[in-house]
């Protein structure tokens, strides 16, 4: 799929200047963002911190405890387990019980992807973007280190960091394959949950890496969206009928994210299932229209809910 | 490669487990073995009982929670990793 790329105006031409962005990419954020100047104005600035607590080794209450003798101030978010912190006395990777892999450092919108897949003990599931395993030790922690977790990921450098989280947290219910995902049906495997935190462009996380701002381009979005395409058509054949995908981005490009789980509708028999946080996908994006279902899944914007900018589509596989 | 532990090692494993009083912790989870191959060192690793069955039938790059090594009549288990 091609990247839409929308004529520039005056506005596009001023916010790009101002903000320092390439204009393309102002000029797609105005079609489809809310409230464009405090959404540039936030991105201008650092991301809120959470941390999640890692229930296989110490209580919510326990480590609140911990860490409030500590200096810090936490504040329980929606997200049983999740804490945004208010107020750090020093750096949040820098504690003991960061070491000792009470808590792990993760943003909201990661937790909300997790909550989404609603996991239970005892089932089998798939993390197919695994690295460098937020969401893997969330879903490990959920299962009470029961069941299995079948953790996949290409990149060495990055599986280190997976292996390193997981001995950290104490997960042993985990098991890490090195291949692409989208040759996961060798595994010949059925799972009750598959995730998917596809790789995408990254424009979500514009706040911890300013130089996205210019550096990327839409060729990288074409790029990503044909990755992903390949990576979900895998995702669904894996998932036991009356299963769940969640697919999720840390991208706003509408290319990434509803044309993807659009494309599924109409060739898999599949339904679309609300998601609690977030506003609600886009179902229009330049001449393109997406059906109506598409909805349901959610969009996760910073100065809107003080998260990264995300994605999350919950799909439930029928057959 | 994961393997699951012979009758010998299983014994030596056990006890350690025995004498820090989780033997039914060792009982309801499953314990594997990784040969490095050099100096006869095997990495012991706890897991589910579930993802056993898994890394059997297709060797994984990495699995379950690394608790120590075992060397041919002795090992080197962390009981801080377990508890």
């Amino acid at each position: 799929m091609k990247t839409v790329v929308f004529p520039r105006t005056s506005e596009s031409a001023k916010l790009a200047k101002a903000f320092g962005y390439d204009e393309w990419l102002i000029s797609r954020f105005i079609e489809y963002v809310p409230d464009i100047n405090k959404f540039l104005q936030t991105m201008d600035g650092q991301p809120k911190q959470y941390i999640r607590t890692n229930t296989i080794k110490i209580s919510s209450a326990d480590l609140e405890k911990k860490l409030t003798s500590k200096g810090f101030q936490l504040k329980q978010t929606w997200i049983q387990d999740v804490f945004a912190i208010e107020k750090s006395s020093f750096p949040l990777g820098a504690t003991t019980e960061y070491l000792l892999g009470y808590y792990y450092i993760q943003d909201l919108s990661s937790c909300v992807a997790v909550q989404a897949l609603d996991v239970r003990e005892n089932q089998t599931i798939l993390d197919m973007a695994s690295a460098p395993g937020g969401k893997t030790t969330f879903v490990a922690q959920k299962m009470k280190n029961s069941g299995c977790i079948i953790a996949i990921d290409i990149n060495s450098a990055r599986i280190n960091s997976l292996k390193f989280n997981i001995a950290r947290c104490g997960v042993m219910n985990c098991c890490i394959y090195r291949m692409d995902s989208k040759h996961v049906t060798d595994l010949n495997i059925k799972f009750d949950r598959v995730l998917l935190d596809a790789p995408c462009s990254c424009e979500g996380v514009i706040m911890r890496d300013k130089s996205r701002k210019t550096s990327h381009t839409t060729h990288d979005i074409e790029h990503c969206v044909s990755y992903q395409t390949a990576l979900i058509e895998a995702a669904v054949k894996v998932v036991r009928p009356g299963g769940l995908l969640v697919y999720s981005t840390c991208s706003f490009a509408p290319e990434e994210n509803e044309n993807i789980i659009n494309s599924l509708l109409g060739r898999f028999d599949i339904k679309i299932e609300p998601i609690e946080y977030g506003m609600n996908g886009l179902t229009k994006f330049g001449e393109i229209r997406f059906h109506d279902d598409i909805k349901k899944t959610k969009r996760l914007y910073p100065h809107i809910h003080d998260t990264l900018g995300f994605y999350i589509a919950k799909v439930r596989i029928n057959n | 490669m994961y393997r699951k532990p012979d009758r010998k090692e299983l014994t030596v494993l056990k006890r350690a487990f025995d004498k820090w009083g989780i033997f039914e912790f060792a009982e309801q989870n499953a314990l594997v073995l990784n040969d490095l191959g050099h100096y006869k060192i095997k990495e012991v690793f706890l897991l589910s009982s579930s993802l056993e069955g898994i890394i059997c039938q297709r060797q994984p790059y990495y699995a379950g929670l690394k608790i120590g090594e075992l060397k041919k009549n002795s090992h080197r288990l962390c009981r801080e990793q377990i508890l």
